[in-house]
């Protein structure tokens, strides 16, 4: 027997009676468990830690997509399993106010992601450097070379990625963004925009896609507002 | 299902990884916390190790001769 809940999303304003058409891990139906207007968006399971494979992360995610045709989402993390029912209806108690609170920030909105690569084989690049390479010493000195000539495009791609970010950030209701320069991963960054603003937002990412070809951008969404569900541990509301 | 390619599978996979492991609401025990934390866990990590790695053998080569 199954006797575990896989929690899914908080989401408010649903219909007692709604039966989701579309199915969780292992196929189990998509139940709800309500707490006055908001309610937890939960399946049966007898697994206590889902592994994060591409299959597993794409059901979680179809789950929230599909309820977030309907409802604005609240969207849980991967693999958040309570072992009873009544845990569930604790903590929607628990955090009422700030499920409600959250909700209403991301009410008619969807999350928009932007990522800027190098399109750059690092792997080939040092392959070849190794093969021209007669000794340790040159190889050396060739990769320092390429390290203050990256050094000096990464600084230009930043700057890019800095204006675009001012850009995007003004017609979005939230954002936050890293610039992580790690590997060939130079900006990272997630929009909170409003559904009507869409447009608006991909037409200035296309422009500069368009400008910049020499660089990776990658724009993802409509998510849900996994970058903006903000809540905080009851009693340390000041940390 | 959508017949993706290899690169897409990548890129899906990591904005996956992306999101559903470092941002959410996350439930421990009897409290919730959101992390939103966009700490990305990078698939080509394996790359620098690779290269590390590649240059730590050339030194052991050199010692032997």
């Amino acid at each position: 027997m199954k006797t575990n809940y896989y929690v899914y999303c908080i989401i408010s304003d649903f219909d007692k009676n709604t039966v989701f058409q579309f199915n969780g891990h292992d196929g189990e139906e998509i139940l709800i468990v309500p707490y006055r207007d908001i309610c937890a968006c939960i399946s049966k399971t007898n697994i206590t830690s889902y592994e994060s494979t591409l299959k597993n992360l794409q059901c979680h995610e179809n789950v929230i997509e599909n309820i977030m045709k309907n409802y604005t989402v609240l969207p849980m993390s991967f693999s958040n399993i309570c072992k009873t029912k009544e845990d569930i209806n604790l903590l929607l108690i628990k955090y009422y106010d700030q499920f409600k609170e959250n909700l209403k920030r991301v009410e008619d909105k969807v999350e928009l992601g932007i990522k800027i690569f190098y399109r750059l084989d690092f792997e080939k690049e040092n392959k070849s450097d190794k093969e021209q390479c007669k000794s340790a010493k040159e190889y050396m000195f060739r990769r320092f070379d390429r390290y203050l000539e990256r050094k000096k495009r990464t600084e230009s791609i930043v700057a890019v990625a800095e204006d675009l970010h001012i850009k995007l950030y003004e017609i979005s209701k939230e954002s936050t963004y890293k610039k992580p320069l790690r590997n060939n991963l130079i900006f990272n960054g997630a929009y909170l925009v409003e559904k009507d603003k869409i447009q608006e937002f991909s037409k200035i990412v296309e422009e500069v896609k368009e400008e910049y070809v020499s660089y990776k951008i990658i724009f993802s969404g409509p998510w849900p507002p996994y970058h903006f569900a903000s809540i905080v541990k009851e009693g340390e509301e000041d940390e | 299902m959508i017949n993706l390619s290899e690169e897409e599978k990548e890129i899906t996979l990591l904005e996956l990884l992306d999101r559903l492991l470092d941002t959410g609401i996350v439930i421990h025990g009897d409290i919730m916390i959101s992390i939103a934390d966009i700490d990305l866990i990078y698939l080509g990590l394996r790359l620098v190790i690779g290269s590390v790695d590649t240059i730590r053998g050339d030194k052991k080569v050199q010692k032997n001769k």
